[in-house]
């Protein structure tokens, strides 16, 4: 890879205390000194640990509640249904939902052994690594930036993920620490999921997100839109629950492929509620038939990625 | 005991306390009584005097993320205006901030600089309404801040505005319970509480549940619980049918012992005004999903003058 890019102003400010690994503008940075980053310190560690997983797949919203850690959760349990083996970081520390949506016990918690943590086996398949599995239900979490940075390395760097197909981040809204810190501590990101909802107001955090992954050098694999379309139960008119069509209008603008729709439905709901991802739960719905492709997606851009 | 006086649980000299207050994870466990000359130290005097001249300060949390936070900050504050108050709405979701645009400002309005700090940008509609928002300051660009530039500029936005005489302030949170929850509910003087946005689904409650306890854990009275997305009225029949199961905000309410203040279906027109820029409350004040906000708006009113 070449490092020649065009100077878009001096490297040398005034904030820069040569500590890329804490730097809100490592991304925006000119400066080759950044790459000496990647050989220093806690990267090493993670890249050690990491070199049993195959590959990395980051699931990114930019907005909350459009679905993020049911995207993750569906895909790690289609993904073990094809006999892969996967593992979901749960980065969303605040209030982590992967747990839940997988129909771990309440009281499970994660073990620590000999090469480090041991992620939670679920039923479906999926190993599943959460500060849900850590902390109780009333317990509020309050981190600023550094303490995610250094939760984010840990979960990277000391974690026993054994040989993995495929390791899932679920990543939060906000485009800044944890996104930021996951795109900076996993190396070689294969690729990059985009969920989002139908209504315009929510395609400028997507967009932001896509540019953030760009900046990062992660390639996009595409875009879901969740929420989608549905019918009443009652005329059975078509309708959008919130407005319509703008995920794919925003993936066309952008320039990167448009995966689907899931239509919102209470199955999907109740699936989630119950811990039961829906791909495994109902394979024959149409919710399914769209992960399935979503899916086959990811399969095709991560084995092609690696020739 | 008197009530200034707590029992010690645990001696407060910490290795690591640097008595940098401001900037502290543990500020709402810290029981040095120290901790409150914070707000005599940097900038919160400021805050104090800003907005001294502010009736009411409430804040709009979730906790997740995509529950109508934003929604509901917009057309509450709207529906308040409608009532004849003067409103401002800050916006404290610097990543993805979407007021502007459900004001219809986005792009088209930006923050100025006058001699007494930041002046607010007005609506467009004609309600006086202010608004605050980092929308206006960077529309298109990719914001990210750390911990240390958020705290700064919830600083800037409540100590360096030039709010003027106002009736309510209403503060629209980020989805989580971490940098922007907590430094708003630490810097911002004499908040009359919080109201939680939840959806109907169990596995959301746990994230509005965080985020009411962290409320609670900051000493803010929490006003009550709204449950968003309750439901859909569909555009051509009039049915109403769920496409989430119901009750789980009531339900959380219940259980955490505080006010339910009502629930809100969707509606296409819900939708439609989001996506175009004019709060529903304004543009179709006869739809079911308005009189239920204005509702909420009349309970909330009611809460918090209880206080008083």
């Amino acid at each position: 890879m070449s490092f020649e890019t065009e100077l878009k102003k001096l490297n040398v400010t005034e904030g820069c205390n040569r500590k890329c690994e804490d730097c809100e503008k490592y991304f925006e940075c000119t400066s080759p000194y950044k790459e000496y980053f990647k050989e220093k310190g806690i990267l090493q560690f993670i890249k050690e640990n990491l070199k049993t997983v195959k590959y990395k797949v980051v699931v990114l919203g930019g907005k909350g509640g459009v679905g993020k850690s049911m995207l993750a959760v569906n895909l790690g349990a289609g993904l073990a249904k094809r006999g892969k083996k996967v593992a979901i970081l749960d980065q969303v520390y605040d209030c982590p939902a992967v747990p839940l949506m997988l129909g771990v016990p309440e009281n499970a918690r994660l073990k620590i052994g000999d090469k480090g943590l041991i992620p939670y086996s679920t039923e479906w398949g999926v190993d599943v690594v959460s500060t849900g599995l850590v902390l109780g239900k009333d317990e509020v979490i309050i981190w600023f930036h550094d303490m995610k940075r250094n939760a984010t390395e840990e979960l990277l760097a000391a974690v026993d993920y054994g040989g993995l197909d495929y390791l899932i981040a679920d990543i939060p809204a906000g485009t800044s620490s944890e996104t930021v810190n996951i795109l900076k501590f996993l190396p070689d990101v294969t690729g990059a999921l985009i969920i989002t909802v139908p209504s315009g107001v929510s395609q400028n955090v997507a967009r932001k997100t896509i540019y953030i992954t760009k900046q990062a050098s992660v390639p996009v694999i595409g875009v879901v839109e969740n929420m989608s379309d549905t019918e009443c139960p009652y005329c059975h008119e078509a309708i959008s629950i919130i407005s319509r069509g703008a995920g794919e209008k925003m993936s066309r603008e952008e320039g990167v492929t448009f995966l689907g729709r899931i239509p919102i439905s209470l199955r999907v709901c109740e699936s989630l509620d119950d811990g039961e991802p829906f791909v495994a739960k109902y394979p024959q719905s149409d919710e399914a038939k769209l992960m399935n492709k979503v899916i086959d997606a990811v399969i095709k851009h991560c084995e092609n990625s690696q020739l | 005991m008197n009530q200034d006086e707590r029992e010690v649980m645990n001696i407060n000299v910490e290795l690591r306390c640097d008595h940098k207050c401001e900037n502290c994870e543990r500020f709402f466990d810290c029981q040095d009584p120290r901790k409150w000359e914070v707000y005599k130290r940097r900038r919160m005097a400021n805050a104090i005097k800003k907005m001294a001249k502010i009736k009411h300060k409430v804040t709009i949390s979730g906790g997740k993320g995509g529950v109508g936070k934003s929604t509901v900050s917009v057309n509450l504050a709207t529906a308040f205006a409608m009532m004849g108050k003067k409103v401002t709405v800050l916006d404290q979701d610097f990543d993805g901030s979407t007021i502007p645009r459900m004001f219809g400002i986005q792009g088209k309005a930006k923050l100025k600089y006058g001699a007494k700090g930041i002046i607010p940008a007005e609506d467009t509609l004609g309600l006086g309404m202010q608004i605050i928002s980092m929308g206006l300051v960077y529309p298109d660009d990719v914001v990210t801040m750390f911990h240390e530039m958020r705290r700064a500029t919830t600083e800037e936005f409540l100590a360096n505005v030039d709010y003027g005489e106002r009736d309510y302030l209403i503060v629209d949170l980020p989805p989580g319970t971490s940098s922007d929850a907590c430094n708003l509910l630490q810097y911002i003087p004499e908040l009359d509480g919080t109201v939680t946005v939840t959806v109907p689904p169990v596995v959301s409650q746990l994230a509005a549940r965080k985020a009411t306890l962290l409320s609670a854990k900051a000493g803010c009275k929490v006003l009550g619980i709204i449950e968003n997305m309750s439901g859909y009225i569909c555009g051509n029949c009039g049915k109403e049918f769920d496409f989430m199961k119901k009750g789980g905000g009531k339900g959380l309410a219940e259980e955490l012992g505080v006010r339910f203040l009502g629930s809100l279906p969707l509606h296409p027109e819900v939708a439609e005004s989001c996506d175009e820029g004019t709060p529903f409350v304004l543009k179709y004040p006869e739809n079911p999903v308005s009189e239920k906000m204005r509702e909420i708006a009349h309970r909330l009113e009611e809460e918090i003058l209880l206080k008083e």
